[in-house]
């Protein structure tokens, strides 16, 4: 992959978001890459995709999100970008039930087509409209653990949580990895053709992750 | 608009008296009797008000210079809709692929989407009757009233309805005019019906871009007919009876089903009629611009990321509206073949186009982004000039390779 000079990092990590529909998938990403929000987005036809590199334990870790549509439609489709992917933002919107209640499907989408090491963050989002929360906090909370899940909430509109969303997921991604400390050969990762993990010192990496 | 009609009207007063409602079946009016003159004086001295506006302004100039580009073919295509009482279709083809006035649009798009009868005399009957099919079928299957609770449908029916109205106010974000509410319900029973009544498809995300381009073609016929033309930011309440927006509605029910019944296999589950057109695209590209094909393979960007957008949502999110409009015409005029073959090779001609910039982009990221989106930047300025052009090296395309696959195996 070509790389700008003034883009320089020492990780890449591709990471998906997935969830139902409408919960603001694409909202986080556009707040985390480009802090913009879009209170009336279109909706997501196919994958769409950004990058933006961030600071973690010294290392920079540029981070290459896949915005998936939600729709249970195009999950056919959507589910090949699984491949490759060290992380997952399963998202569901605070204020319906809904959403919350397909989380496990998406557990389950992952566990079909994703690697078995990927590290998953359930992310309840549009934690602003408080007054309309159906998904409790603690409920949320129990459900990740007992999933072995890490888990947030955020909002994509005034921006709460989501860059430690981001950082959390993807710090936890580059311990994982180095406590593994695998040099295996980045071929065998597979996946990512556009941008394979790259260590700038010279050492290829797995990019796999694992469960917290 | 009022600028084409009056150039029409120097060249032949008869035929741009013969433009006039009463002479043309079926075309979107409101009732001939009394009440309609009063309402557009209303609504005309209302728009003058607006006049100043500079977004209008602009709008009125694209409308203007699509027009006028098309203005001789406008001569051509009235010529074809008032001389005969039966219209020769394939006549009426040939005109509209190369640009519709936007006056005449809804009624073409009607008569070559199979939907108007060719038949002068039979036309407003027919409309009438599907128009009032249409209704009947709103009701009947549980979408009647004005809100969006429905407790006569079925749960599955309730999902349905859950994902449609979470896209309803995603819909074209950058128009107010698909957001006013009566506008937001149109789509939503248009859409609805169309899934209840195609469930080998259902309702796919991005269907609700495809009705945009109806929506703004039977409004803005309505009110050049008018004297006035179409801006994003309508006052839709004030400009826009309620029984014209019912004939729009149901005239967009029917155009999409006329046009998603010949690319029915795109939203069928696993869309094996989009994937098929998606490969077809990266074998032309291959064929016809290798450095292109080569610098997307090199840099990993594969056809099905950005092309499987273009061909769900027909290019809709590609264009402003009125540039789709117009590519449109073309597509339309290329009969049940339009969205099923000859699209392939407008989005081959679209990424040839822009063949030297993709090239000039070197990183994965920033290809991703242009492809993405970042071409409607581009495509923003375009009028008729440009379209043609597209159109044109569509065309050749697919007179290379529609009947040769062997080059694209």
């Amino acid at each position: 992959m070509a790389t700008r000079v003034d883009e320089e990092y020492d990780y890449l990590f591709k990471v998906v978001l997935i969830g139902d529909s409408g919960v603001g998938k694409s909202n986080l990403l556009s707040r985390f890459t480009r802090n913009e929000f879009n209170l009336e987005s279109k909706s997501t036809i196919g994958v769409e995709f950004a990058t933006k590199s961030i600071q973690a334990e010294g290392k920079t870790i540029k981070a290459q999100i896949w915005d998936t549509a939600g729709q249970e439609r195009y999950r056919a489709i959507t589910s090949a970008y699984y491949r490759g992917a060290v992380g997952a933002l399963l998202v569901y919107d605070i204020s319906k039930h809904g959403t919350f209640d397909n989380v496990e499907r998406w557990l389950k989408e992952l566990r079909d087509h994703a690697e078995a090491n990927i590290v998953v963050m359930l992310v309840g989002n549009k934690s602003d409209l408080k007054q309309f929360k159906a998904v409790e906090t603690d409920e949320a909370m129990s459900f990740a653990e007992q999933h072995n899940l890490a888990f947030i909430e955020t909002s994509a509109l005034d921006s709460t949580g989501v860059d430690t969303a981001f950082q959390r997921i993807l710090t936890e991604i580059y311990r994982l990895m180095s406590r593994r400390n695998l040099a295996a050969d980045e071929a065998q990762a597979g996946g990512i053709k556009a941008g394979q993990t790259i260590d700038l010192n010279g050492n290829s990496k797995d990019k796999k992750g694992g469960c917290c | 608009m009022s600028g084409l009609q009056g150039f029409l009207g120097k060249l032949d007063p008869q035929k741009s008296q013969q433009s006039q409602p009463s002479a043309v079946p079926g075309r979107l009016t409101t009732s001939s009797r009394g009440k309609g003159g009063k309402q557009k004086s209303k609504a005309i001295k209302g728009w003058e008000e607006n006049e100043a506006g500079g977004d209008q302004q602009r709008d009125d100039q694209r409308a203007d210079s699509n027009d006028n580009g098309a203005a001789m073919n406008n001569l051509k295509i009235n010529d074809v809709l008032l001389s005969e009482p039966n219209i020769n279709l394939e006549n009426l083809k040939s005109s509209a692929w190369c640009g519709l006035p936007s006056s005449s649009r809804g009624e073409v798009w009607r008569l070559l989407l199979g939907y108007s009868p060719t038949n002068r005399g039979r036309r407003e009957q027919v409309l009438e009757r599907k128009r009032g099919e249409y209704w009947r079928a709103i009701e009947g299957c549980g979408l009647g009233g004005e809100g969006h609770d429905h407790p006569g449908i079925t749960k599955t029916e309730q999902v349905l309805l859950r994902q449609i109205l979470v896209d309803l106010p995603r819909t074209a974000p950058s128009i107010p005019l698909f957001h006013h509410p009566s506008l937001q319900l149109l789509l939503k029973r248009v859409l609805y019906l169309w899934s209840v009544r195609n469930p080998a498809c259902s309702y796919v995300q991005g269907l609700n871009d495809l009705c945009c381009p109806f929506i703004w073609s039977f409004l803005e016929e309505y009110l050049q007919e008018n004297n006035k033309t179409l801006t994003k930011g309508i006052d839709v309440s004030r400009e826009i009876p309620k029984q014209i927006l019912q004939q729009v509605e149901s005239d967009t029910y029917w155009c999409l089903t006329s046009l998603l019944s010949s690319i029915q296999d795109h939203y069928t589950p696993n869309q094996p009629g989009l994937q098929k057109q998606v490969y077809t695209l990266s074998k032309i590209v291959e064929r016809t611009d290798s450095d292109l094909y080569n610098h997307l393979q090199s840099h990993g960007v594969e056809f099905i990321q950005f092309a499987f957008k273009w061909c769900n949502c027909l290019l809709v999110r590609e264009f402003d509206m009125y540039t789709i409009c117009r590519l449109w015409d073309t597509h339309i005029s290329e009969g049940g073949e339009g969205f099923s073959v000859f699209h392939v090779y407008t989005c081959a001609a679209l990424l040839g186009r822009f063949s030297e910039t993709i090239r000039g982009i070197s990183d994965f990221g920033d290809l991703f982004q242009f492809l993405q989106g970042g071409m409607k930047d581009m495509t923003e300025s375009w009028g008729e000039e440009e379209v043609s052009v597209l159109c044109s090296q569509a065309f050749v395309l697919k007179s290379l390779f529609q009947n040769s696959q062997a080059h694209l195996g």
